[in-house]
C-alpha cells in the first residue's frame, strides 16, 4: 500500500516536471518571436548598387535652350554619342560631371569609401568622375589603383549606359 | 514602408520616396516627439515593426551640391549605443516632376 502510494507521488512529480519544461519551452519560444519583431535589422542594403540606382533616376530641370527636366540617363546618352543637349549653356557631358560629382563628394568621399567611379560605352571608358583612395590624396589616376595591389576598392562602379538608348541616339543623330 | 514609396498606377519605383509623403510622416513624428508618454496607434503600429531606431531622409540638390530638405521619418530612440547606415535612395517631386538625390540615415539602437 506504502509503495503504491509513493509510486503515484512519483507519477505526480513525473508530469509535474514535464508540465514545467512545456511551459518553460512555450516561454522561449514566445521570447524569440517577440525578439524577432522587436529587432530591425537593416538588411539587403548594397551601398554600391543603392548608389548606382539614386544616380540613374535623378531628373533635373535643364534650363534654357533645353528648358524642361531631363534624366540623367538621356544626358549620359547624348554626350556617349553626338552631343546636342546644353542646359544653360553647359554640355551634358560637364552637366553630368557636376551632378555626379557633387553627389559623390556629399557621400562616399565624406564617408571616406574607398572607390572609382566612370561611365564607360561599350567597355572602354568615357570619363572617371571620381577615384578617391582612404587615406591617400584624392583624385589619384585609375591605373594606380589598379596596380598598386594593397588598395582594394571596395566600392568600384560603373554606369553602363542602356544599349538600347544609345541605339536610339545613333540613329536619331545618323537620320536628324 | 511601403507608404513612403514612389507610385504611379500602382507600379512602385524601386530605392524613390516620395517627397510628399516623406513630409506627412515627418509631420506625424514632429507632432508626437514632445509627448513621448501618450498612447498612439500609429507609434506602436512602426514601433511593433522597426524596433528602437531613428531614420531620416536627405535631401542633396544634385546641381548645387547642397543638402536642403531633411525629414524624420521614424523616431524611437533609446539611450546607449547604435549601428549607422546610409542609404542612397532617389526623391521624387511629384509638383516639378524631378527626381533628386537623397540618402536615408538609419540609426538602429542595441
Amino acid at each position: 500500500m506504502k509503495a503504491k502510494a509513493q509510486m503515484e507521488i512519483m507519477g505526480l512529480v513525473i508530469i509535474v516536471l514535464i508540465l514545467a519544461l512545456g511551459m518553460l519551452f512555450m516561454v522561449f519560444l514566445t521570447g524569440q518571436e517577440k525578439k524577432k519583431t522587436d529587432e530591425f535589422s537593416p538588411q539587403g542594403t548594397n551601398l554600391p548598387q543603392d548608389m548606382i540606382d539614386a544616380i540613374k533616376n535623378i531628373r533635373v530641370s535643364c534650363p534654357p535652350p533645353t528648358g524642361r527636366t531631363i534624366a540623367i540617363d538621356d544626358l549620359m546618352a547624348d554626350f556617349a554619342s553626338y552631343p546636342t543637349i546644353y542646359c544653360n549653356g553647359t554640355s551634358s557631358a560637364n552637366y553630368t560631371y557636376r551632378i555626379v560629382s557633387n553627389i559623390l563628394d556629399n557621400t562616399l568621399v565624406n564617408w571616406s569609401k574607398t572607390f572609382v567611379f566612370r561611365i564607360v560605352k561599350d567597355e572602354q571608358p568615357l570619363i572617371t568622375i571620381r577615384t578617391y583612395a582612404y587615406g591617400k590624396s584624392p583624385f589619384q589616376e585609375l591605373d594606380t589603383v589598379k596596380r598598386n595591389e594593397s588598395w582594394k576598392p571596395i566600392c568600384f562602379d560603373r554606369y553602363d549606359i542602356p544599349q538600347e538608348q544609345l541605339k536610339e541616339r545613333n540613329g536619331r543623330s545618323h537620320t536628324g | 514602408m511601403p507608404e513612403i514609396l514612389c507610385s504611379e498606377n500602382k507600379d512602385v519605383t524601386e530605392n524613390c520616396l516620395d517627397i510628399i509623403n516623406l513630409m506627412i510622416l515627418s509631420d506625424y513624428w514632429n507632432s508626437v516627439k514632445d509627448d513621448i508618454e501618450s498612447e498612439s496607434k500609429e507609434r506602436d503600429y512602426y514601433a511593433s515593426r522597426l524596433g528602437k531606431a531613428n531614420i531620416s531622409v536627405m535631401m542633396l540638390n544634385p546641381v548645387t551640391g547642397e543638402w536642403n530638405g531633411k525629414w524624420t521619418i521614424y523616431d524611437y530612440r533609446a539611450n546607449g549605443s547604435f549601428i549607422q547606415l546610409y542609404v542612397p535612395v532617389s526623391l521624387f517631386n511629384a509638383t516639378s516632376g524631378e527626381y533628386s538625390f537623397g540618402i536615408m540615415d538609419i540609426k538602429v539602437y542595441r
